[in-house]
């Protein structure tokens, strides 16, 4: 079972920089929750890691799988891991999915190709059996149907299917439920993190919902403009939030079990945009704590400032 | 096709009311209704406005591309002068109105397109609120916006009906946000009603069992994975099916919901329609 890590990923389309400062860990076996409002880079850190960004993309940091740098990989060995150990599923299924060909010629292909597997029995079977673990209800009725006759639900079931067919270590999972009615998102998220538990693979769940992150995963990291602001357990997230934006954040959303009270915090002003240069720390504009050197000198995300960057950080306030 | 049947709601004055349900489940259908967009097949809506306006999700969609932010702001007014040109004195209506709902002063000259979701979603309050009406329906307001964003439009709308004495219609998905704005719910499943009453009691002691999978399914529910999600999808408006629409997903179904649509159980201000739950709570009737 193979660790993921991101070290300073950046990733820049000429003079725009999306993503500035991107660093985590994501041990074999664990989920983390990457969240962000829209526009933060969530989606373009996963298809790095898939190496799908479009070409004018420039990339730079260091992408780590197993030990091994995913840049380094030529672009065969970038296509296997693709394949086989990495997978992706989107918010629109339809991303995964092609229309014109039916449900179980996607996930023969799958078999086929990826784990070799000869016989066609053979694969309908594993094919039908995968069907069923995705809760597809007597999967023989659905096997011929085209991804279309499907609601949205099915068809991003099928879509997981799909990913799940090779067998992935690692499954990244981009705002799979975004699109979808309320009660049918929560059983494909608790199906999605089942079948994590049940394979022992690894899962990267990006989502702009802070709240859905904090109930399903192991960790979260919080971004912001491009940037990983905090990293923690989901609970010490929800309950300790230490950086001042991921406390911004958990402050402007009502909740279900508090009061209506009467007015719900804001945070002024807007995100900077891609192409500003920014000196200090990217959320300095906004943030309701912040002090001289904010603006002049930006805070570090390691260890050392506990996977906060913040000024305010435990052992950076040693340094002030 | 029937997509709402024996709806009856009211809203009082200065009130928030609800109205709560999955995609297809005839929220929109109801909205479309309550601004004349559509005409009903039966039933009667009563207010004491001639034109009731309405927000929708889609903040740029509903603005008009080629018109600045101080001509949207007045166009229901033009409209009802019967005039075309935008004059001076429009200027100054737009600039009240722009106040109102946090526009700045420097943004009246803009496009929609150069404006972000949240401004944008300003201007539309802003203009369905030109004519001064007592009453807003507002479609799903907020599900497009970010969290930080979200909090600032919840925050002035709950400004407005303060200072204007507004009745909103607010029909949504999200739970948590129902509960921050609205003092009363309705659940729409499949057309109906299927529960409804104050916004405190029912989103925390639902009594329809589709209610509780709303509130389970809802990410601040609970700490840990709900107790239980109930399965399948909600089935198409089209299937007419004798007895309860949700009998087919619900975890406590038992042979009568699926041949008799449950009367409603009314219980002082609250009310909702199930079986199980009538007979649980004995007053049936
Ligand atoms: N091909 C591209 N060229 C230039 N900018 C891009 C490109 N793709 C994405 N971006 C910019 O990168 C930013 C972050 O995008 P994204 O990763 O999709 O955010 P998120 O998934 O968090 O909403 C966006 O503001 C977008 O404008
Ligand atoms: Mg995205």
């Amino acid at each position: 079972m193979k660790n993921l890590i991101v070290d300073h990923l950046s990733i820049r389309f000429g003079a725009a920089n999306p993503v500035r400062d991107v660093c985590f860990q994501l041990d074999a076996g664990r989920s983390l929750g990457v969240v962000g409002e829209s526009g933060s880079g969530k989606s373009l850190t996963a298809l790095a890691l898939m190496g799908l960004l479009p070409d004018q993309a420039r990339v730079s940091g260091e992408l780590s799988w197993g030990g091994r740098s995913l840049q380094a990989m030529s672009e065969r060995e970038r296509r296997a891991v693709r394949g086989r150990e990495i997978a992706m599923i989107f918010q629109d299924p339809m991303t995964c999915l092609n229309p014109s060909f039916t449900v179980g010629y996607q996930i023969d292909e799958v078999l086929k190709l990826r784990l070799g597997i000869r016989s066609r029995v053979e694969r309908r079977k594993r094919g039908l059996e995968i069907l069923s673990d995705v809760g597809i209800p007597a999967p023989e009725t659905r096997w011929d149907a085209y991804p279309h006759q499907l609601s949205g639900g099915m068809s991003q079931r099928v879509a997981i299917a799909q990913a799940l067919a090779s067998e992935p270590e690692l499954l990244i999972a981009d705002e799979p439920t975004t699109a979808l009615d309320v009660t049918v998102q929560m059983q494909i998220l608790e199906l999605l993190f089942s079948l994590k538990k049940k394979r022992g693979m690894s899962l990267l769940f990006v989502t702009h919902d802070l709240s859905v992150a904090g109930r399903l995963c192991d960790e979260i990291l919080v971004m912001y403009a491009g940037q990983s602001l905090e990293l923690a357990s989901a609970n010490a997230i929800l309950k300790f939030p230490q950086h001042p934006y991921t406390q911004a954040l958990l402050a402007a959303r009502p909740h279900l079990g508090g009061g209506a009270s009467e007015r719900l915090k804001t945070i002024p002003g807007s995100v900077p945009r891609a192409n500003e240069q920014i000196r200090g720390c990217v959320f300095a504009a906004r943030c309701e704590k912040k002090f001289d050197r904010c603006e002049r000198e930006a805070p570090v995300f390691s260890s050392a400032s506990q996977f906060n960057r913040c000024f305010l950080s435990k052992n950076e306030r040693g340094s002030l | 096709m029937r997509a709402l049947r024996g709806v009856d709601l009211e809203v009082g004055e200065g009130e928030t009311l609800a109205i709560v349900g999955e995609s297809g489940c005839g929220k929109s259908t109801l909205a479309r209704l309550l601004v004349g967009l559509e005409k009903p097949d039966r039933g009667v809506i009563e207010t004491s406005e001639s034109i009731i306006p309405m927000v929708f999700q889609d903040s740029l969609g509903s603005l008009h591309p080629r018109r600045r932010v101080e001509q949207i702001l007045v166009e229901p007014i033009l409209i009802r002068e019967g005039r075309w040109r935008f004059t001076p004195a429009d200027r100054g209506r737009a600039e009240a109105i722009a106040a109102k709902v946090g526009i700045t002063a420097e943004l009246l000259g803009r496009f929609p397109h150069e404006l972000s979701g949240g401004q944008r979603q300003r201007v539309n309050i802003g203009r369905a609120l030109a004519l001064d009406s007592k009453i807003l329906v507002l479609d799903e307001p907020v599900s497009a916006l970010d969290v930080s964003i979200q909090a600032q439009i919840l925050n002035l709308l709950k400004e407005l009906q303060a200072t204007q004495g507004l009745s909103l219609i607010f029909i949504s998905h999200d739970l948590s946000v129902v509960r921050f704005i609205a003092q009363r719910v309705a659940v729409l499943y499949l057309g109906r009603v299927v529960e409804s009453g104050p916004a405190r009691e029912v989103l925390t002691k639902a009594q329809h069992p589709y209610t509780e999978t709303l509130l389970q399914s809802d990410p601040d529910a609970t700490d840990g994975p709900p107790v239980r999600v109930v399965q399948g999808e909600p089935p198409s408006p089209l299937e007419v099916l004798p007895g309860c629409s949700f009998a087919g997903r619900c975890p406590l179904v038992q042979p009568i919901c699926r041949t008799e649509y449950p009367a409603a159980t009314v219980r002082g201000d609250r009310q909702f329609s199930c079986h199980v739950r009538a007979q649980a709570d004995g007053t049936e009737n």
